[in-house]
């Protein structure tokens, strides 16, 4: 692993350690800040994470998170579902298997809880919400007619993303590119070459959106993410439709991966199934002839296929876009939706070159982002530094500082709904939102929100009522026959309920790491004082707890992660 | 799972509490005059309702031409492409007559629609800066609109109809700037998304309100007044702009939730007009909406819905009839929902779709194109008709620009501006709305009387 020296020094010295924590030894990092760093490098901050950070430092805690393998989300489903037809077994033990509706249902609802068990308990925080990030740029949804029953390949895709997250770039767009799921989402599956018979012609839907969404995006960047001004002042496309013709050319003839292989018939080109993994060549349908792709560059007749996605691959990794394009999509994910030019530059040189020469190293321009001095100082330099929480970071950071694992026990589908967002569910390839949605009065500031889009009304009062939900119901494990999780652990505040001061910072320290401002937060220690204490028992104090954390939890203060 | 089953239950109970907020009465709000352009109540209302067809829908198999040679051209060009000619549901466009069109075999409604004299097709539609022949394009003799054949950004010059321009706002929400009173005394935004927002919608001054399809989703748990005072106060202490972005938001979600759930509570249902699909599911609570207009007191008021799946370029022969049929219950649902309650002379419902798709196909579908047809729909639309012009479908053609991507001959700008004269727009709000309108021929394309 590539390793950013300069980074590395600002681990530990831009905050100072925290004069109310007389007890810990000499930390190297406040407990304010800790909380912060953790907000953007995992799905919350927990106790224990912000005490690792505070005695590791910032660059030390990275590095280890750099170096931690991957916690998987397709194993488990592969292992219970060895036969499924979209895992393409070549087995006579699997020959007379067909899933039932239910397994099938059940596929779906095993895909949510292990990407939820991964999202909150996985010791891969880093590398977890980095894949996340990364699903929001490399694109794929079971909202479409063609995949809504296939959630084998959408686990198998997040693993790839999670495996890939800390390696190049450019390993990682060819396996976005090749994978099946992708293929059939974006229809590099099965696009083949010109058929003067039938007066067909490549499919661009993969071409372009690869250029256009994944790589280097529409106008000439410069390094600091500003747009390139023409001779004419208008901005400088990357490329043309004619690009999109050639490129679409170059990546035909690939097709899912069976055990059969390649044929030159039409039929038996059309009609393979999907099944997760890479996809391979079938050369019979792959355009051979010569093609000018981006920047003029000419891929040379007589290639394969996999020569052909290469040479595209090369040349997109390569284009002085990427750093800047990517470079900032991952900054306003992970940080802040508004860098300053000079933040995303200094991510882009990382990009260009991790210190060791090499380009496209995802964990060095993680690590760059995560340390650069704008994210370390944050709103004491900028005010409007940091990003409104997208539902699912404001659900999981919630129930990871109170012990919320138990929730990815659930059927989560129905959460997700009323959250208004779930992972692998995004409306189209252009995601949930996009990276310069803005409103009347953030664009009057100069600011962008792309949660904004997603945070309507109708948005934030589904997200609001969901989470008030699991405040209000799911402290308590219900009965029924079977044993019931609590989806949250409210007992460490049951004590401090006595004291509404103490227990209102207990619960500004697991959420937010500071103090609400004033003067609202005197209101609610008086609020939450006026609340019944209740009889002395296990559940005394627990009215108080509750109404604390829904208010706190509903707060922009907490809505907001600067 | 049992919790799961307790979580739902309790979700509902809460959801029925929240409703018991009281409010405001109907008469003060209808007891206001109508003191401004665009205010409240009687007949000088309008509505303009702007179904989106996300992902750019194939509308050169909406509208079929269903003559011997009309057909013949559309099918070579359309190859595997090319629905069937004896699928097609014959249409009697006025001055044409029968024989020489057809719409798509899934849309029984919409053929009743444009033969009543209730719906009418606008030819070829698309983002323009100005008028421009295939020459001219292809020897970069015109301005022409940027990143062409690019999902989201023809997305966005259909929603700001000025193609060339810069900046956030919709043709829409410019329009509505121009009508201070449009949201009546109660200052409901005038613009009201369903289940998104759109840019449409965004003005210099006004922003759209968001609702579910159930209506606007209400805030819970807010009843006691003690804990709301805590609310808003944690709402209004944290000065972060983008935390002030997000108070504003709930704000407004409570003041204007609060308001349209208690005069919808009153509001006909119209559940047998309207089915489960995505479109009808949101046209039905535009409709319910409406039908508590005079009670909300609002003048002008437009509309977004918005539905994808269009970007057909795998499955297109699959998955297009499903589409379009869901199109057809959802229009043919809607208007009848306003003869129901006696407004369908003012309100007009149109569709936009960020493209037209290539006539040629890839094998398993079609490419993004750039002209389209859209459909107008309305009391006060001249139904039965074909605006525009319609183009020649011959790949290579006169309007051809590569691969069967057909170049627009009527701008955007020209059929919002003959919708927003209609709305109450004047001809120097019109020039001031649609800056490049004074490069086209004509700015009322004469659909709406």
């Amino acid at each position: 692993m590539a390793f950013l020296a300069s980074g590395c020094s600002l681990g530990g010295t831009t905050a100072g350690p925290d004069a109310e924590d007389p007890g810990d030894p000499a930390p190297l990092v406040s407990r304010l800040d800790a909380h912060r760093f953790l907000d953007r490098a995992t799905f919350g901050a927990t106790p224990a994470e912000i005490a690792r950070v505070r005695t590791m430092g910032f660059g030390a805690w990275i590095d280890d998170q750099l170096s931690r393998p991957a916690s998987s989300v397709f194993g488990p489903m592969a292992a219970l579902h060895a036969c499924h037809p979209h895992l393409g077994p070549d087995d006579e033990a699997c020959d007379d298997y067909n899933p039932t509706e239910e397994e099938i249902d059940s596929i779906g609802v095993m895909r949510r809880q292990l990407w939820w068990r991964a999202a909150l308990t996985g010791e891969d925080q880093l590398r977890q919400r980095v894949a996340f990030a990364l699903s929001q740029i490399f694109v794929v949804s079971m909202l479409h007619d063609d995949l809504d029953g296939a959630p084998l390949l959408f686990a198998d895709y997040h693993d790839r993303l999670a495996a890939g997250a800390f390696g190049s770039y450019r390993d990682l767009v060819e396996e976005v590119s090749k994978n099946s799921v992708m293929g059939e989402y974006l229809g590099m599956a099965k696009n083949r070459k010109a058929d003067p018979v039938l007066n067909t012609r490549p499919d661009e839907n993969f071409a372009r959106e690869l250029m256009q969404l994944f790589s280097i995006g529409l106008s000439m960047l410069n390094a600091d993410g500003s747009v390139v001004p023409g001779a004419d002042g208008a901005p400088v496309p990357t490329y043309d439709q004619f690009t999109i013709e050639e490129t679409s050319r170059a990546l035909t003839g690939w097709n899912h991966a069976w055990y059969e292989p390649p044929s030159a018939s039409l039929d038996e080109f059309l009609e393979l199934e999907y099944r997760a993994g890479p996809m391979v060549p079938w050369p019979a349908f792959h355009d051979t002839g010569a093609k000018t792709i981006v920047g003029g560059a000419l891929v040379p007749a007589g290639q394969s296929a996999e020569a052909d996605l290469d040479a595209v691959l090369d040349a997109l990794a390569s284009h002085p876009n990427v750093g800047p394009f990517i470079g900032k999509q991952l900054i306003q994910r992970l940080v802040t939706s508004n860098p300053s030019p000079a933040y995303v530059a200094r991510i882009s040189a990382v990009w260009d070159d991790d210190g060791a020469g090499v380009r496209g190293n995802l964990g060095a321009v993680v690590k760059a982002i995560l340390l650069d001095p704008e994210a370390l100082r944050g709103v004491r330099d900028d005010p409007a530094f940091g990003l409104v929480r997208e539902p699912i970071l404001r659900l999981s950071a919630f129930l990871r500082a109170f012990d919320g694992a138990t929730f990815a026990d659930l059927d989560s589908g129905w959460v997700e709904e009323e959250l208004g967002q779930g992972a692998y569910f995004a409306p189209s390839v252009f995601n949930f939102f996009r990276p310069d949605f803005t409103t009347n009065e953030l664009a009057a500031q100069g600011l962008v929100s792309p949660e904004m889009q997603i945070t309507t009304h109708s948005g934030l009062a589904g997200a609001h009522n969901l989470l008030s939900l699991l405040v209000w119901e799911g402290y308590v494990a219900y009965g029924g026959d079977e044993p019931q999780p609590k989806l949250w652990n409210v007992d460490g505040l049951l004590p401090l309920s006595a004291d509404p001061d103490a227990l209102v910072a207990r619960i500004e320290e697991r959420l937010l790491g500071e103090p609400l401002p004033e003067p609202a937060r005197s209101q609610l220690v008086a609020f939450v004082a006026s609340v019944d204490l209740g009889d002395p028992g296990p559940e005394q104090g627990l009215d108080r707890a509750l109404e604390a954390v829904s208010l706190v939890l509903h707060s922009p203060s907490y809505t907001v992660q600067n | 799972m049992d919790l799961e089953r307790i979580l739902i239950d309790r979700r509902r109970f809460l959801r029925a509490g929240a409703s018991a907020a009281a409010l405001a009465s109907v008469a003060q709000y209808s007891a206001v005059s109508a003191r401004a352009r665009g205010g409240a109540g009687g007949d000088d209302y309008r509505a303009l309702v702007c179904v989106f067809l996300y992902g750019g829908a194939d509308t050169f198999n909406l509208l079929v031409p269903a003559s011997a040679s009309g057909y013949a051209t559309y099918a070579a060009s359309r190859g595997d492409l090319a629905e069937a000619r004896a699928s097609l549901l014959p249409i009697t466009p006025v001055g044409i007559g029968a024989g020489e069109y057809g719409v798509h075999g899934s849309c029984p409604e919409l053929q009743t629609l444009f033969e009543t004299g209730k719906m009418a097709f606008v030819g070829n539609v698309g983002p323009l800066v100005e008028p421009t022949t295939k020459a001219e394009y292809l020897g970069n003799q015109r301005r022409i609109p940027p990143y062409l054949f690019s999902h989201n950004d023809q997305q966005r010059q259909w929603q700001i109809a000025r193609a060339s321009g810069s900046g956030e706002a919709g043709w829409a929400g410019r329009l509505l700037d121009g009508f201070p009173f449009a949201g009546g005394p109660s200052s409901i935004p005038p613009g009201i998304g369903v289940e998104q927002t759109a840019q449409l919608l965004n003005g210099n001054r006004v922003s759209p309100f968001v609702v579910g399809t159930e209506g606007p989703l209400e805030i819970d748990g807010y009843e006691a007044s003690d804990r709301r005072a805590v609310r808003d106060a944690l709402l209004a202490a944290d000065p972060h702009p983008l935390a002030q972005a997000v108070t504003r938001t709930t704000t407004e979600a409570v003041d204007i939730a609060n308001l349209l759930g208690t005069e919808l509570a009153g509001a006909p249902t119209f559940e047998t007009l309207f089915g489960q699909g995505p479109l009808e599911e949101q046209l039905r609570i535009v409709a319910r909406l409406i039908s508590i207009r005079s009670q909300l007191g609002v003048g002008r008021q437009v509309f977004f819905v918005g539905m994808g799946g269009f970007d057909t370029h795998d499955s297109q022969t699959a998955n297009l009839p499903g589409l379009f049929a869901q199109v057809s219950r959802a229009l043919g649902g809607f208007q009848s929902a306003m003869e129901q309650i006696g407004e369908a002379q003012r309100v007009t419902a149109f569709t936009h779709t960020e493209f037209g798709r290539t006539l040629s196909s890839n094998g398993q579908g079609s490419d993004h194109g750039w002209g389209g047809h859209a459909m107008v729909l309305g009391g006060a639309v001249q139904g039965q008709r074909l605006f525009g012009t319609m183009p020649d479908l011959s790949l290579d053609g006169p309007d051809d620009v590569g691969e069967g991507r057909i170049l627009p001959t009527t701008s955007v700008d020209q059929l919002a501006a003959t919708l927003s004269r209609w709305f109450g727009a004047t001809p120097s709000e019109l020039g001031a709305v649609f800056p490049n309108l004074g490069n086209f021929q004509t700015s009322d394309l004469g659909f709406l009387a």
